[in-house]
């Protein structure tokens, strides 16, 4: 089985970098070809016509350069134009990059919004991009229900007075930074990412079909 | 440098000669019936100098599905899930028509001149 676990991954990363390939075509038109792709990979596994690695990697040669496919996808369908980026995408980056320190839930909440409904990212820029900040979802809420610091616990005599102190940690080192990182980190990281994307993601020049 | 853009015409226009009647190499091998993409694919690949990545053919044929030529359907298959078939619509198959006379009679004059030259 482990011959097909390869051909698979040779497969898959193909798959993916035609999809990535595929930026610059309408999405949907886009959708519809790495599905074809997908199917005639099958179709050829089935029939017998791949079997080995060897066979898979003659099928993608055959097959040809992401780049070219979308070449030709891109003078059948229309090219697209350069970013247009308008107030709902800069909005959303800034509401899905800052949300967990600023506003978290309803900001976070606002921004996925805005980023599902811009044409701006593609499907999987746009799950990354409401994943990788869920940690902005609950914000610093998380923050204090996992606190990474010690508390302290006090002995007092009957009077109310302190005696004894002992500081009591309760959540173990790693806690603190996992959170924060979750938090703060990632969601800026996203907002990078998806300003990154924003740049490829394009729209038609002339919508044609 | 007259010679150069001359040769660099004459790819183009090889290129683009190419690219236009590839679509009814499509629209021809579906004349008899409907295929599966693979199958549709492999056929056309198989056609010496038509085609040089087998991937471009999938653009081209929903091209043609948009515009009528083709169309597609599912149908149950005894090697594994339902296979995506495709075949010619009845403009489809007039614009074959067409072309075919159209592709006959360009083919006659040029090889007619080609063969009086030579």
């Amino acid at each position: 089985m482990t011959g097909d676990t390869t051909v698979d991954t040779v497969v898959n990363d193909y798959l993916w970098r035609v999809g990535s390939a595929l930026g610059g075509v309408p999405a949907a038109r886009a959708r519809e070809i790495t599905d074809e792709f997908a199917e005639h990979i099958r179709e050829a596994r089935e029939d017998g016509a791949v079997v080995t690695l060897a066979d898979a990697r003659n099928l993608i040669d055959r097959l040809g350069e992401p780049a070219d496919i979308a070449a030709e996808a891109e003078r059948r369908f229309g090219r697209l134009a350069r970013p247009r980026a308008g107030a709902r995408e800069v909005f959303a980056i800034l509401l899905l990059g800052v949300a967990g320190v600023f506003t978290p839930f309803v900001g976070w909440m606002i921004g996925t919004v805005l980023l599902w409904t811009s044409d701006s990212w593609n499907r999987r820029d746009k799950i990354l991009g409401t994943v990788l900040t869920l940690g902005a979802l609950p914000g610093f809420l998380l923050l204090l229900a996992v606190p990474p610091r010690a508390t302290l616990s006090g002995v007092t005599d009957p009077s109310g007075r302190v005696i004894s102190t002992q500081v009591v940690s309760s959540t173990p080192a790693f806690v603190g930074p996992l959170v924060l990182t979750v938090v703060l980190v990632l969601p800026i990281l996203t907002a990078v990412y998806l300003l990154v994307r924003l740049r490829v993601a394009r729209r038609p020049v002339a919508p044609n079909g | 440098m007259v010679a150069d853009k001359g040769l660099e015409n004459r790819g183009t226009l090889l290129t683009q000669m190419r690219r236009g009647a590839l679509e009814y190499c499509v629209l021809a091998l579906l004349r008899d019936g409907e295929r599966y993409g693979f199958d549709l694919v492999r056929r056309l690949g198989e056609a010496d100098s038509l085609v040089t990545s087998e991937g471009t053919i999938y653009p081209l044929l929903g091209r043609l599905r948009r515009d009528g030529m083709v169309e597609t359907r599912w149908r149950e298959s005894t090697a594994g899930p339902p296979r995506r078939y495709y075949r010619l619509t009845q403009g489809g198959a007039r614009s074959l028509d067409t072309f075919a006379v159209e592709w006959r009679r360009f083919r006659d004059a040029v090889d007619g001149l080609l063969e009086g030259a030579g």
